[in-house]
């Protein structure tokens, strides 16, 4: 019964960091699986092999890659919104469902990136000015704005599928940030 | 375009599939039950011919002597890639020897309290499972890992580069050299003192050192080049 | 429940990792999936010749049968190797991120994200 358990639970957890899509999350699900190998090798009566994969799988090679997935490319979002006095737990609330959800899960199924998002009430000018985000949402009174760059290939695809992404706010414009001139579109 | 991507996906897990359940009818219907003479012969006698209680450290340090040999060269080799083929090699000057500086980057107070308070333990730990390797579940192996654990510990709460890489580089390469003659000289030719279960242990607890030394400092080169000079 | 063997959960595991080798396209899913293969196959190893009731192989006790230790022996040092394998791979993976900017196998990805 317990061999049994242990053994599924191997394959659900190798299953789950192999197909999940966020990798730090599989990295994770990776640690917890050489945990279980490890107690599967004690079952089967092998200690001195539990005792290896114990110090070294779920040890060492994990902070080796969580060390390592600081390098994967991260796509930065940068979420605006210049009427809130004060960003806190129930402003992002707000947009949790309609915007950044979707988003998120946009881009890791299908471009396989880790999103990651910042939160902030400046004006939007000087955050474009001074820090180097890929990627803006800019929330003006009822109107939204996107910015990005019309070389990136990613900005391009979720303007290509922005149905799919977010469906709930319609009144939403697009504008290339190297082609600054009034280039708007109504979406 | 989409469609072709889709049909190469179907078939790649209809190729997994098929494949696992090739393996399994091939291991289920058609292996054959062989009788175990190599593990007849290692479990017979083991503590009277070899010193060690337990077979498995019985096993790499006595009989199949050249495993853990091949297996030191291999872990030494792996640590010379993970140094030349570096990126920063070209720039590595700029990664050098740090003055101590206990401030300079401020941790979690939790964090800090907490492993000061594990790190002696998981030392005493390694320790113990390099020294009493042929007793007991542990080993050479075993215990370098933990020791290297225990440099990551370390890292947590004081991550600044004063550890002289070099120097550890040096050892390693001397260790290696030291794992070489040992069971050359103690197994292979019989330049033994006494044929004795005393002189076994002996030999025993020395080889578990060295091998236990050997992995934690190539294991900890491995680790902090990997945080110094390449997580930028 | 007797089909659920560690054999038949090692080989398994093994195309779990394949099939993660072969559809993930990020380099680092990719070692994953090579460190799970190798799992696979170390479990497949250490439940071959598995008896119930046997003991673990330390002392000299003869009321029950031993273990087997040979293949103990062997998966130590494979797993020894094994961190060794998955310590080149981030450093080759780590590399090509600095030189060319790569970090999926894909080739119309390359350059992607902020510089970090």
């Amino acid at each position: 019964m317990f061999q049994a358990f242990l053994l599924i639970a191997l394959l659900i957890f190798a299953s789950y960091s192999v197909f999940s899509d966020n990798i730090k999350r599989s990295v994770i699900y990776l640690g917890v699986f050489s945990l279980l190998m490890a107690i599967t090798y004690l079952h089967f009566n092998a200690p001195d092999v539990a005792l290896a994969e114990a110090a070294i799988g779920v040890g060492l090679s994990t902070v080796m890659y969580l060390v390592a997935t600081k390098k994967v490319s991260v796509y930065d979002i940068c979420y605006v919104n210049e009427d809130v006095e004060v960003f806190d737990d129930k402003s992002i609330d707000e947009i949790m469902n309609n915007v950044v959800r979707p988003l998120e899960l946009f881009l890791e199924r299908t471009e396989e990136i880790e999103p990651q998002l910042a939160y902030t009430n400046h004006p939007i000018e000087k955050i474009m000015r001074e820090d180097a985000h890929d990627f803006f949402i800019h929330r003006k009174g009822q109107l939204t704005y996107l910015y990005g760059e019309s070389t990136d290939p990613v900005f391009q695809d979720i303007i290509a599928n922005m149905d799919e992404v977010i469906r709930d706010i319609s009144d939403i414009r697009v504008i290339y940030t190297d082609e600054v001139t009034d280039d708007e579109r109504d979406e | 375009m989409k469609e072709t991507n889709k049909a190469i996906y179907i078939l790649r897990i209809l190729f997994a599939v098929f494949g696992a359940f090739v393996v399994i009818f091939l291991f289920l219907n058609h292996s054959e039950k062989i009788d175990t003479p190599l593990m007849d012969y290692f479990t017979a006698d083991f503590l009277a011919e070899t010193g060690a209680q337990n077979a498995v450290a019985a096993i790499y340090l006595n009989y199949r002597v050249f495993d853990t040999l091949f297996e030191a060269l291999m872990l030494m080799v792996s640590v010379m890639e993970v140094i030349n083929v570096s990126w920063a090699n070209k720039h590595a000057e700029q990664y050098r020897f740090e003055e101590a500086d206990f401030n300079r980057k401020n941790n979690s107070e939790i964090v800090i309290r907490m492993v000061g308070i594990i790190y002696p333990f998981v030392l005493l730990i390694g320790l113990y499972i390099i020294i009493n390797g042929h007793v007991s579940p542990g080993g050479g192996f075993q215990g370098g890992a933990i020791l290297a654990t225990a440099l990551i510990t370390r890292y947590l709460v004081y991550p600044n580069f004063d550890l002289d890489l070099d120097m550890l580089e040096r050892l390693e390469k001397f260790l290696f050299l030291a794992i070489v003659t040992t069971p050359v000289l103690y197994v292979f030719m019989q330049l033994q003192p006494a044929d004795t279960v005393l002189s076994h242990s002996i030999y025993m607890i020395f080889m578990n050192s060295l091998i236990g030394l050997k992995v934690f400092s190539g294991l900890s080169i491995i680790f902090y080049r990997f945080v110094f000079y390449e997580g930028l | 429940m007797d089909f659920l063997t560690g054999e038949i959960v090692g080989i398994l595991l093994f195309f779990i990792g394949l099939f993660g080798l072969m559809t993930k396209k990020t380099i680092v899913k990719t070692i994953m999936s090579m460190s799970i293969m190798e799992s696979g196959i170390f479990l497949f190893y250490i439940t071959i010749n598995y008896t119930e009731g046997s003991v673990p192989p330390i002392g000299q006790t003869s009321e029950a049968a031993f273990a087997d230790p040979v293949p103990s022996a062997l998966m130590i040092t494979a797993i020894v190797i094994g961190i060794g394998v998955t310590a080149i791979g981030l450093t080759m993976f780590m590399h090509y991120k600095q030189k060319h900017g790569i970090t999926h196998w894909s080739r119309n990805r390359n350059q992607q994200g902020s510089g970090h």
